[in-house]
C-alpha cells in the first residue's frame, strides 16, 4: 500500500500542468492517452505470479474490450443522460485498466491474448453473457430499446467479471493482480447495482 | 501529461519466471451458468442493489439460484440463499398494471427449454425456449389480470441441456393502477394477510443512488453515490481533484492512480 501511495504521488507530479480540458461530459472519448500512459507507467506488478493470474488478466482484457464496445454504443445512443454518463465513465476507467493489465502481462513476458477464448467455456454451460452477437444486437437496436438492452447486457457481462475476480482471489498468486481483482469486484458490483436500479425504472 | 513518456516495457523488470507453463491448466473460472429476473426487480436483484441489506452471498451472485427443475422455492433449495425464502424480510413490493413485462439478465446463455411463471400453484404463463440460446435480451409480457392484488410471483428458467432450472421471486401488487415506475417502499394497504410483515430494517441507500442528504454536486470530501459533473472539485486523502468525466461515484472510482480518466489532481 505504501508503494502505491508513492506511485500516486509520482503520477500527481506528472499530472501538474497537464491539459486541463475535460474528457467531455457524455462523449465516448474515453481515457485520454496521456492518463493511460501514466497509469501503465506507474502501476507495476511484482514478478511472482501463476497461471491463474495470467488467465485472469488475459480474460479480463478480452472482457473489457467487449464491455467497452457495448458502452461506447450506449454513450453515443442511449436516451438517458445518466446511462450515457455511466457508459462513458465505464469506457474511460476500464480502458485504463486494460492498459495496466496489458503492461503486467508484457512485463511477465506472457502473451496478452488469451490462448483460449472465454467463449470456449461454452461447453460447460452456455456461452458467456456477451459475445459479438450481442454487441451487434445493441448496435442495431431501435432507439427506444438501446438503454434497456445496454443495461441488461452489461449487467450480465459484469457478473462474469465478478466471478473471475473471485476465482483469481482464490487461485492467484500475484498481490497486485489480487488487489486489482478486489477493485474489479467492487466496481462491477456497484455498477451492477446502479444498472439494476436504472433498469427497474 | 506528455512528460510521462516511459514505454511500458522499459519500466517493467523483464523477469521471466520458470513458467508454470504448458502442462498446467488453471481450474478456476469455469463459466458458471446463470440468470435472473432484473425487472421488475426480483428478490435477488434487490439484494444485489442492496436495497434490501444483509442478504449474504446472494448479493454478489443473484444469477446463481440454480436447483433441480420443478421446485416452487424462491431459493432454489440452496441453504446459502435461504434469505430469498424469508418472507419476514421487508421485500419491497412493485406496483404493476395487469400486464407485466419481465426482463431476464443472463451471465451464461444456456439452451432453454422454457420459462414458466407461477403464482401460488397456478402456472400463469409458459414461454417456449425452443431449446435455443436466449436472444440478446429476453422480455416476456405476461397477462396477470386474473391475479389482482399482492403476490410473490415465481419465475423459472428451465435449462434445455441440464436437469436444472433458475429461480427468481418477484413481489408484485397487480392491478394497483400504477405502471412499473414507482415501487412502494412498504406493503400496500389492503393486501392479503399472507404477505410478509414489514418488520425488517429500513432499506439502505442503493450504492448507485445518491444517499439522502448527499451533496448534489462535488464539493468537499469525495463520497460514493454522488453524481459528479465535469469540473467538480473534491478532496480525497488530503489532495484535491477535479472531475474530468461526469459519473455517479461508486467504490473503486475514488481518485487514485487507477481513475485518472475520472479525476485529475488539481
Amino acid at each position: 500500500m505504501k508503494r502505491l501511495v508513492v506511485l500516486i504521488g509520482l503520477v500527481m507530479l506528472a499530472g501538474c500542468g497537464s491539459d486541463p480540458r475535460p474528457a467531455g461530459g457524455t462523449g465516448a472519448a474515453g481515457a485520454p492517452e496521456a492518463a493511460g500512459t501514466a497509469v501503465v507507467a506507474a502501476v507495476q506488478a511484482s514478478a511472482e505470479h501463476n497461471t491463474a493470474d495470467v488467465m485472469f488478466l488475459q480474460m479480463m482484457i478480452v472482457h473489457i474490450g467487449q464491455g467497452t464496445e457495448l458502452a461506447r454504443i450506449a454513450a453515443d445512443r442511449a436516451e438517458s443522460a445518466e446511462v450515457r454518463d455511466l457508459a462513458a465513465a465505464i469506457t474511460a476507467t476500464q480502458t485504463e485498466e486494460a492498459q495496466v493489465m496489458t503492461g503486467w502481462l508484457k512485463g511477465w513476458s506472457e502473451p496478452v491474448t488469451a490462448a483460449h477464448d472465454p467463449a470456449a467455456h461454452a461447453a460447460h454451460g452456455g456461452t458467456p453473457a456477451v459475445t459479438g452477437e450481442q454487441v451487434d444486437a445493441l448496435r442495431g437496436a431501435a432507439a427506444d430499446t438501446v438503454d434497456r438492452m445496454f443495461l441488461t447486457l452489461l449487467t450480465g457481462h459484469q457478473h462474469n467479471a465478478v466471478e473471475w475476480a473471485d476465482a483469481v482471489t482464490r487461485d492467484g498468486r500475484n498481490p497486485e493482480t489480487k488487489d486489482l481483482a478486489r477493485r474489479v469486484k467492487e466496481s462491477r458490483s456497484d455498477q451492477i447495482a446502479l444498472m439494476l436500479r436504472l433498469s427497474a425504472g | 501529461m506528455p512528460r510521462v513518456t516511459l514505454t511500458k516495457i522499459a519500466v517493467y523488470p523483464s523477469v521471466v519466471l520458470g513458467a508454470a507453463a504448458a502442462g498446467l491448466l488453471a481450474t478456476g473460472t469455469v463459466a458458471s451458468a446463470h440468470g435472473y429476473v432484473s425487472a421488475p426487480p426480483s428478490r435477488q436483484a434487490l439484494c444485489a442493489q442492496r436495497v434490501v441489506p444483509d442478504c449474504g452471498p446472494i448479493q454478489f451472485e443473484p444469477q446463481s439460484v440454480e436447483g433441480p427443475k420443478g421446485l416452487k422455492r424462491c431459493d432454489g433449495g440452496l441453504p446459502q440463499f435461504s434469505v430469498l425464502n424469508d418472507n419476514s424480510r421487508a421485500w419491497p413490493v412493485r406496483s404493476v398494471g395487469r400486464t407485466v413485462t419481465f426482463t431476464w439478465v443472463f451471465t451464461a446463455r444456456h439452451r432453454t427449454s422454457n420459462w414458466e411463471y407461477f403464482i401460488g400453484n397456478s402456472r400463469v404463463a409458459v414461454v417456449d425456449g425452443g431449446n435455443q440460446q436466449p436472444a440478446a435480451v429476453v422480455d416476456h409480457r405476461i397477462d396477470l389480470s386474473a391475479f389482482p392484488g399482492r403476490h410473490t410471483l415465481l419465475a423459472v428458467w428451465n435449462i434445455g441441456d441440464t436437469p436444472n432450472a433458475f429461480y427468481s421471486c418477484v413481489d408484485l401488487f397487480v392491478g394497483g393502477g400504477g405502471g412499473q415506475t414507482s415501487p412502494p417502499p412498504t406493503q400496500p394497504t389492503g393486501a392479503p394477510t399472507a404477505q410478509p410483515s414489514a418488520t425488517g430494517p429500513a432499506p439502505a441507500s442503493p450504492p448507485g443512488g445518491r444517499p439522502p442528504g448527499a451533496q448534489p454536486t462535488g464539493s468537499g470530501a469525495w463520497a460514493p453515490g454522488t453524481a459528479y459533473r465535469v469540473g467538480d472539485v473534491v478532496t480525497f486523502n488530503g489532495q484535491r481533484f477535479t472531475c474530468r468525466q461526469a459519473h455517479t461515484s461508486i467504490r473503486s472510482w475514488e481518485p487514485s492512480i487507477f481513475t485518472l480518466a475520472l479525476w485529475l489532481p488539481v
